[in-house]
């Protein structure tokens, strides 16, 4: 079966945007916002993936991709 | 978490650890104490200390009773008071004091054939080894109780740390707090016959289920179920951002 990854590192590499950056846009953790861009997390909230959607100026799927096996 | 919330978390775990770390130091001093008279007590020749009392029971009437007793046993007046000698007691003498009222050391109960007496005679004796046996048996109590202080206090301890009480490491010393209750409640079922058999001059093994500590230790692993489905649900609230 396959997994759902994320893609901020490739997002914000694109934005040329660093973490510190995006925390401050987003009002996450710059610690959690690692978390998230290494995929050490199991769930995202609407509003922390609209706040991103927001700052980075893309669509959840952009972030959010289904990889199969 | 609340800041608030985890704030008086952490406060109540500090005065939890105190107070259980003071009752558990008094303890040990206590336990230090015990076995100390423990050791002493051991060392004694075994006819030092030596103890027997005699249990009397005074039967008052309005003078007719005796009166009756008399009739049926066929008293002996001797002097001022009555001896009475049971058939089938042997050596065992009653003695109905002089005014008639009073009934020394018996028990009277009425039977079809009319009145019986019967002795009671109970016997309670402390010996050293009895004394020993008391003193172990408090020893015994003091180390069980020492254990849950102990337990406890790394229960405290932890959730004086902890940032969430639905962590791992609160539910262990929780868990842990449970486990160790269990010796105490089997201590306590079977102390109680222990400390009547001291006194009664006979060995009795029975047990009284101490319901208090067994309602404890269901309510303790209960809160320990709960407490880890809690964690579970921390653990997905903390992986959520």
């Amino acid at each position: 079966m396959g997994k759902i990854v994320l893609r901020l590192d490739r997002v914000m590499a694109d934005r040329k945007i660093g973490l510190n950056e995006l925390s401050e846009k987003v009002g996450v953790a710059n610690v959690n916002l690692s978390k998230l861009k290494n995929g050490h997390v199991s769930a995202i909230r609407f509003s922390t993936l609209e706040a991103l959607c927001e700052a980075l100026h893309c669509q959840p799927g952009d972030i959010i991709e289904y990889e199969f096996d | 978490m609340n800041a608030n919330i985890k704030k008086n978390i952490n406060v109540i775990g500090k005065i939890g650890r105190i107070i259980a770390g003071i009752m558990a130091v008094c303890m040990i001093i206590v336990g230090c104490v015990t076995a100390i008279a423990a050791g002493y007590i051991a060392t004694l020749p075994k006819e030092t200390v030596d103890i027997s009392l005699n249990g009397t029971a005074d039967i008052t009437s309005e003078g007719q009773l005796f009166a009756k007793i008399r009739k049926v046993l066929d008293l002996k007046q001797e002097g001022d008071g009555a001896q009475l000698n049971l058939a089938g007691t042997g050596d065992v003498d009653v003695v109905v004091a002089g005014d008639d009222n009073i009934l020394e050391g018996a028990d009277l109960t009425e039977t079809e054939n009319g009145l019986m007496l019967t002795v009671n005679n109970k016997k309670f004796t402390v010996s050293t080894a009895k004394v020993l046996y008391a003193v172990c048996m408090v020893l015994a109590g003091i180390i069980c109780s020492v254990v849950v202080l102990f337990m406890l206090k790394s229960l405290m301890k932890a959730l004086e740390k902890c940032d969430t009480p639905f962590s791992a490491d609160v539910i262990e010393k929780m868990k842990r707090f449970g486990y160790s209750l269990i010796p105490f409640a089997v201590f306590n079922t079977f102390s109680d016959n222990s400390w009547s058999s001291i006194f009664s001059g006979e060995l009795s093994f029975g047990f009284s289920l101490d319901i208090t500590v067994i309602l404890g230790i269901l309510v303790i692993f209960l809160l320990v179920t709960v407490f880890n489905y809690g964690a579970q649900l921390q653990k997905e609230s903390d992986e959520t951002l």
